[in-house]
């Protein structure tokens, strides 16, 4: 068995086709219409056959509640993975991305927390060495 | 008649009795505007305190009812900030500073 998706629930499919490549930098992998959404997924340029992430559209009412409950507290429910958490920092924040929380050390590992203009907070980490 | 201190002493002294509280004054001290996730992050990360997301949003809200801090919305998440200062300056200085200096009435 091997991991595949993961999905992320997004306010705007287009929107966030925009925001999660032109400004994060993923690929598009699929973009299949049907009716109404679209079955939209993205691969790190990295990683072009590692794990996908599905853009999926909001369309049950209790995917809303949950996320709007962890956006008021700050609570990011996605992490990416980064190779230099403060450069990442600082290209985002010169594209206009807005993190609810800045760059701090958290046990074995450095994080920051954007928010992705869809109605999700996500988590960058950097794993540090363990020496 | 009548308390020979401010009324508000009292309900200080209960919000500042408890030590997740006073490490959360502690963070806000360092910088404003921080969500729950964060502060929750930094008093773990820092003093290995581990509550509830529960228990950490009361405590919260105890300090907010006491004035010691406030909270706001950036978008659509809730930030706090320290207002501490004003209660401490005109509150518990002028009863503190009665015993620092060790005067009798």
């Amino acid at each position: 068995m091997k991991m595949y998706i993961k999905s992320v629930v997004v306010d705007d499919q287009a929107k966030a086709r925009t925001f999660y490549t032109e400004t994060l930098g993923f690929q598009i992998k699929h973009d299949i219409p049907m009716g109404e959404f679209s079955w939209l997924t993205l691969v790190s340029p990295e990683e072009p056959d590692g794990v996908e992430l599905a853009l999926e559209p909001g369309a049950h009412e209790a995917t809303n509640t949950f996320r709007a409950a962890l956006m008021a507290d700050g609570i990011p429910f996605t992490a990416f993975s980064v190779d230099d958490l403060d450069a990442e920092y600082e290209r985002l924040t010169a594209a206009g991305v807005e993190f609810t929380n800045p760059p701090m050390t958290a046990g074995g590992a450095k994080m920051a927390v954007f928010n992705d203009t869809c109605g999700n907070l996500i988590q960058l980490i950097e794993l540090l060495d363990q020496a | 008649m009548g308390l020979p201190f401010d009324p508000q002493l009292s309900t200080l002294f209960r919000a500042l009795g408890d030590d997740t509280r006073l490490l959360i004054l502690e963070q806000l001290k360092a910088r404003d505007d921080q969500t729950l996730f964060e502060l929750y992050g930094r008093v773990f990360n820092e003093h290995g305190f581990c509550l509830t997301r529960q228990a950490f949003s009361r405590h919260l809200n105890t300090l907010e009812e006491a004035g010691l801090i406030r909270t706001a919305w950036r978008g659509r998440t809730k930030v706090h900030s320290l207002t501490a200062a004003a209660s401490f300056r005109e509150t518990l200085a002028p009863f503190l500073t009665g015993y620092i200096k060790g005067d009798r009435p």
